[in-house]
């Protein structure tokens, strides 16, 4: 059973989404939870590109 | 069943894993609430669930979700909907207060409206206050939420609120396993907050509005909620899977117009 919410995609389309909304103006935060073993300089990448 | 749960981060892909691990509080509480809600009032699983709830229970009145099981073993688990919170970031908030120099940019050069003046008031008082965060935008809210809450504790008040959390709509353009919002009947899931509402429950006294609930992007008349909290001096945070955050940040089409549309028509309403 596939669901939708790890359909292949939808990650670029919220970075995008995310990018838009810091481009505007706005104060964009994110909900993330690191789990033991995380890579903390991809975690910092992908939050800062 | 088993009554003391656990779990791990991928029991929904895999049947095997459910159902074992050391237990935590979350999910013993889960179990039970859900044999509640079926009915399920006297059984043993019930009353044992209850039961180790009640023991593991600390002083605070809260619960320790890192504990070690009974058999003393720990493991990672993922508190809330298996297998989806590995992607990095499922949602997204948003402050409504827009920095103030693109206020001015975009809507006209000329006059500045009277809300577009207090955001920019604040912003100067939020800057002398606690500098700008890194990207540069002013934390507006920080300020605010520092006077409020001081101006609270000055009052003797012991409780007041701190946030109205509004929950718009349920319906989702996700379908993550395990989220209770999209299991509601089709009536539900159709039904939208109306803005008039939002607006009444907006003249209570709070400084923080929050939209959690579905995909509040989703909701037809979203902008108009949001410009009608932004009017009343309220900040806002959304919650959002980002999924339909682009278009609504680069559209300037009316009928799409949240973000954008948002700001105008606060700067139109005073």
């Amino acid at each position: 059973m596939t669901f939708p919410c790890v359909a292949k995609g939808g990650y670029d389309i919220a970075m995008e989404g995310v990018h838009a909304a810091v481009k505007a103006g706005f104060r964009v935060t994110t909900n993330t939870t690191l789990f033991d073993g995380a890579d903390p300089t991809v975690c910092v990448r992908t939050l800062t590109s | 069943m088993r009554t003391v749960l656990g779990e791990t981060c991928t029991s929904y892909d895999d049947s095997a894993l459910r159902g074992i691990g050391p237990s935590t509080p979350s999910q013993t509480a889960w179990a039970v609430l859900g044999l509640l809600a079926a009915g399920d009032t006297r059984s043993d699983s019930v009353a044992k669930g209850i039961r180790w709830l009640v023991t593991k229970q600390m002083e605070n009145g809260s619960w320790d979700e890192a504990a070690a099981g009974r058999n003393n073993e720990r493991s990672t688990q993922g508190q809330g909907f298996r297998g989806c919170f590995i992607l990095p970031i499922t949602f997204t908030g948003l402050f409504s207060a827009p920095r103030v120099d693109d206020l001015q940019a975009r809507d006209g050069e000329r006059n500045c409206s009277s809300s577009v003046r207090i955001i920019r008031r604040r912003t100067w008082c939020a800057q002398i206050f606690d500098g700008e965060t890194p990207d540069g935008s002013p934390s507006l809210a920080s300020l605010d939420g520092c006077t409020y809450v001081l101006k609270q504790k000055l009052m003797g008040r012991k409780k007041y609120p701190l946030v109205l959390m509004l929950e718009p709509l349920f319906r989702c353009n996700l379908a993550c396993a395990g989220c209770g919002k999209i299991q509601y009947p089709a009536h539900i899931l159709k039904a939208s907050l109306r803005p008039k509402i939002a607006s009444r429950q907006s003249r209570v006294r709070y400084p923080d509005g929050c939209d959690p609930g579905g995909e509040p992007l989703l909701h037809p008349q979203m902008p108009e909620i949001v410009a009608g909290l932004v009017a009343r001096k309220k900040y806002v945070y959304m919650c959002t899977n980002a999924l339909l955050l682009k278009e609504s940040c680069t559209c300037s089409n009316e009928q799409v117009p949240l973000l954008f549309g948002s700001r105008r028509r606060t700067a139109r309403a005073s």
